[in-house]
């Protein structure tokens, strides 16, 4: 391999990370002091942003005649603008019978009415530890414990404790279930004291976009909402849920978005 | 199995891993089974067929990517991960005649953030625009072998898409394709 050669596989190994931390601040540094190493790397990177930069194109384009060819082979039918109108048309129309006749002869609930007769209880995932300290995983399984077997009021004390952990912090399963067990203390209290909603809320807004456990946060705090008496706050929720098609309750997110 | 729509998310990943013909097929099927998030789409939005295909396709490359690098670590099942990134390039789409513009340095997937900022500070946007053309100037045989291999194809399956002896021949006569290119770059960039 001449000096050149061996240039270019370093620069190619620069690109792809596969330089440790020490080798990589080196090249860096080494670029910094020689325009010819620096030249280099621009000229390389410039190549390879090419060659990659078309692939993807091409990829692309693959992709997309594969979607064109079933789509004109009638295997999958997405429907045209003015066919949504259409129909958005027809389904105003039917909402509005639904409505006028469902005035009629159905009986209304109201917000807290429905958070009662939609939510029910989850039982707390087996797998429950999270790359923490043993001392916090070992209260964590505790409070998994205490949930498991309905003592909520021992589960919130100590799964305060957990989310405060600065590992925990950032992980979804502490602040879901935190949630979750404020949910169900709630259910279970006499006095329903709707501050437990909001803290219950509190949790589930804390869990990120990109999180497993985000379409069921969505759902249970659109359920706390309800309980809260919040109608146009869970309205706002359940409209994000439809449009986002939301698989998890997607029936009954439709069922109670009728019935408000 | 294949094709059918039980195909559990462990098999996805590992045909997708595994590279090859198999690679090929999986994310054929892969791309079909969701292509109905199209139709699904957020409506809000107001995307045109042709805008949520891209915006599908775009998605569904980027999720090949993450398996193939690992850096999808089945926190999701694949089809929500899909769906959530779905939902963020409809975002994308509908804003595209505003603010948002691509990063080049997302070609680069894997680089750390330091080294990001290191080729940022080196390279302006303007020294990567309208490069995909020089790829034209350095012949058919050498362009469809970077592309195979910007497709993330390995030595040895370039090696048996385009008959090479061996893996190192095939990265060997990389080497040169890419030397090739680079002439081409430098050519326009330094015309003197």
């Amino acid at each position: 391999m001449d000096a050149r050669e061996e240039i270019y596989v370093l620069i190619d190994r620069y690109l792809n990370n596969q330089l440790n931390k020490a080798e990589r601040e080196a090249f860096e540094e080494k670029c910094k002091s020689d325009p010819e190493l620096a030249q280099a790397l621009i000229l390389q990177t410039q190549a390879e942003y090419a060659v990659r930069s078309a692939s993807r194109e091409q990829r692309k384009q693959q992709f997309n005649q594969e979607f064109d060819r079933l789509h004109s082979q009638g295997k999958i039918f997405p429907l045209r603008q003015n066919t949504w109108i259409l129909l958005s048309a027809a389904a105003v129309l039917i909402l509005l019978l639904v409505a006028f006749w469902g005035n009629l002869f159905s009986p209304s609930y109201s917000p807290e009415e429905l958070f009662a007769q939609n939510f029910e209880p989850l039982q707390i995932d087996t797998d429950r530890n999270v790359s923490a300290s043993s001392k916090i995983n070992s209260i964590w399984r505790e409070a998994g414990n205490f949930y498991t077997i309905g003592e909520f009021d021992q589960a919130i004390m100590l799964m305060e404790e957990v989310v405060e952990d600065s590992l925990f912090k950032s992980q979804a399963q502490p602040h879901f279930y935190l949630g979750m067990s404020y949910l169900q203390t709630y259910q279970k209290s006499e006095n329903q004291d709707q501050s437990i909603l909001q803290k219950a809320v509190e949790q589930f807004e804390k869990i990120s976009e990109e999180s497993v456990y985000r379409e069921k946060a969505e759902w249970y705090q659109a359920l706390a909402y309800l309980g809260m008496g919040n109608k146009e706050a869970a309205k706002v929720l359940l409209k994000k849920m439809m449009d986002y098609g939301h698989h998890y309750k997607d029936k009954q997110i439709r069922e109670i978005w009728d019935q408000l | 199995m294949l094709g059918q729509k039980t195909v559990s998310d462990q098999e996805l990943i590992q045909a997708l891993k595994s590279g090859g013909a198999a690679k090929e097929r999986y994310e054929y099927l892969l791309y079909r089974l969701h292509m109905d998030f199209v139709r699904k789409r957020p409506r809000k939005y107001k995307l045109t067929d042709e805008e949520a295909r891209d915006a599908y396709t775009d998605a569904f490359l980027i999720v090949i990517d993450h398996i193939t690098s690992g850096r999808f670590r089945g926190e999701s099942s694949i089809k929500t991960y899909l769906s959530r990134i779905f939902r963020n390039k409809c975002v994308d789409r509908a804003r595209k005649n505003s603010t948002i513009k691509v990063d080049w340095m997302d070609e680069f997937p894997d680089l750390e953030d330091t080294s990001k900022d290191f080729l940022r500070k080196m390279i302006g946007e303007e020294m990567v625009a309208g490069l995909r053309k020089h790829l034209e100037a350095i012949g058919e045989k050498c362009k469809e072998l970077l592309l195979l291999s910007g497709s993330g194809f390995s030595p040895q399956e370039v090696a048996e898409k385009m008959g090479f002896k061996t893996p190192k021949s095939a990265s060997s006569q990389r080497y040169k394709c890419m030397e090739k290119l680079k002439q081409e770059i430098e050519k326009y960039t330094n015309p003197g």
